[in-house]
């Protein structure tokens, strides 16, 4: 395969980047390494067909991934040992993390994802729209909805009035 | 895709906030120094397993479509690809048993043929000889052939209609309508009428 040494390249060099974005995506590194494994493996396949830049093409199945996969497995209850502490009034700076990192997991697929990839990819919405396959004006309103229910999110009120 | 951009002058705390905690929290994990190599090996294999699987379906499609030529009848053979033709007081029937006769080979295009007697919209007795389930272009020769042979047993036949994949011959000399067909190799048995 003549792009062999590119997708090396590539993959040695992101990877790490890839695997936090999974797991950002779907809060399992587990799941992640799945995610990024698979999102590679595929990028192989396709090395040929890919163009200068396969940032879009490798985001997009890991994206892609993530959804599908989250459909088809189980996201009923599952069983703790641990009990979550309730937030107190004097919350520190590692509680607001906690705080706000929670209620990032209470939003939707979609605006999670929109989040992480604007947030922490540190994409453009016309990139992030190409990966997501929808439009930049819909990524846009994801994100301000995504936003909207952090503010609203009663666990993250504390941040809030500190900020 | 665009790099990482500088951040918005308008950004708000909780937006702050949010790049903060999202960065904090994946910061200490690196990607295992295999992962690359992983999704190599299973490329690898996935290519392989695809290649062969498509192997397989080349085989199975080459032995089905052998399989396939060994049960189709032989359209090389005129016995074995009968054209039949009956004259029916109304419609288009094709007819089994003895009064069935072999077309010629070159009429092996055409899947099937009749032919009906009917009246005229003026009021003239005519023969509609249908060449039906003919290929547009393939089997016109066969058409001109019908046509050409029917001439010249009865000059002055042949008005043709296309209707679809059937081709509608009308002959307007009855006496001689029965003459004709057997001249191009149909052997029409009497009118039930």
């Amino acid at each position: 395969m003549t792009g062999r040494p590119e997708f090396g390249e590539y993959a040695a060099d992101r990877s790490t980047r890839l695997l936090r974005t999974a797991y950002l995506l779907c809060r399992d590194w587990a799941t992640a390494e799945d995610l990024v494994q698979t999102a590679l493996t595929r990028a192989w396949l396709a090395w040929h067909r890919i163009g200068d830049d396969p940032d879009p093409y490798v985001y997009r199945i890991l994206a892609n991934s993530h959804v599908s996969w989250w459909r088809r497995r189980w996201h009923g209850e599952v069983p703790t040992e641990r009990l979550p502490d309730l937030p107190g009034p004097q919350s520190t700076e590692v509680e607001d993390r906690d705080l706000l990192w929670d209620a990032l997991g209470r939003l939707g697929r979609r605006e999670r994802a929109a989040v992480v990839l604007r947030y922490y990819a540190d994409l453009e919405h016309v990139a992030i729209a190409e990966i997501l396959g929808c439009s930049p004006v819909t990524v846009r309103s994801q994100i301000s909805r995504a936003l909207a229910k952090l503010r609203a999110d009663p666990a993250v009120a504390p941040i809030r009035e500190r900020t | 895709m665009s790099r990482p951009h500088e951040k918005e002058p308008e950004m708000s705390p909780i937006e702050e906030r949010l790049r903060q905690v999202l960065a904090e929290h994946v910061a200490a994990r690196s990607a295992p120094p295999d992962l690359p190599d992983r999704a190599e090996r299973r490329g690898r294999r996935a290519r392989r397993n695809r290649r062969g699987a498509g192997a397989a379906l080349a085989v199975a499609a080459v032995a089905a479509a052998g399989l396939g030529t060994l049960w189709t009848p032989d359209r090389s053979a005129p016995a074995q690809q009968v054209q039949r033709v009956v004259a029916t007081p109304t419609g288009v029937a094709i007819p089994r048993g003895e009064d069935a006769r072999p077309y010629p080979p070159a009429a092996l295009h055409c899947l099937r043929l009749a032919h009906t007697r009917s009246t005229a919209a003026d009021g003239r007795k005519e023969v509609r000889i249908v060449v039906m389930d003919c290929s547009r272009q393939a089997d016109q020769r066969r058409i001109d052939e019908v046509e050409a042979g029917l001439d010249r047993t009865c000059p002055g036949v042949a008005e043709r209609r296309r209707d679809g994949t059937n081709t509608t011959i009308v002959l307007r000399d009855l006496p001689c309508t029965d003459k004709a067909l057997r001249a191009i190799g149909i052997v029409v048995p009497p009118s039930p009428g």
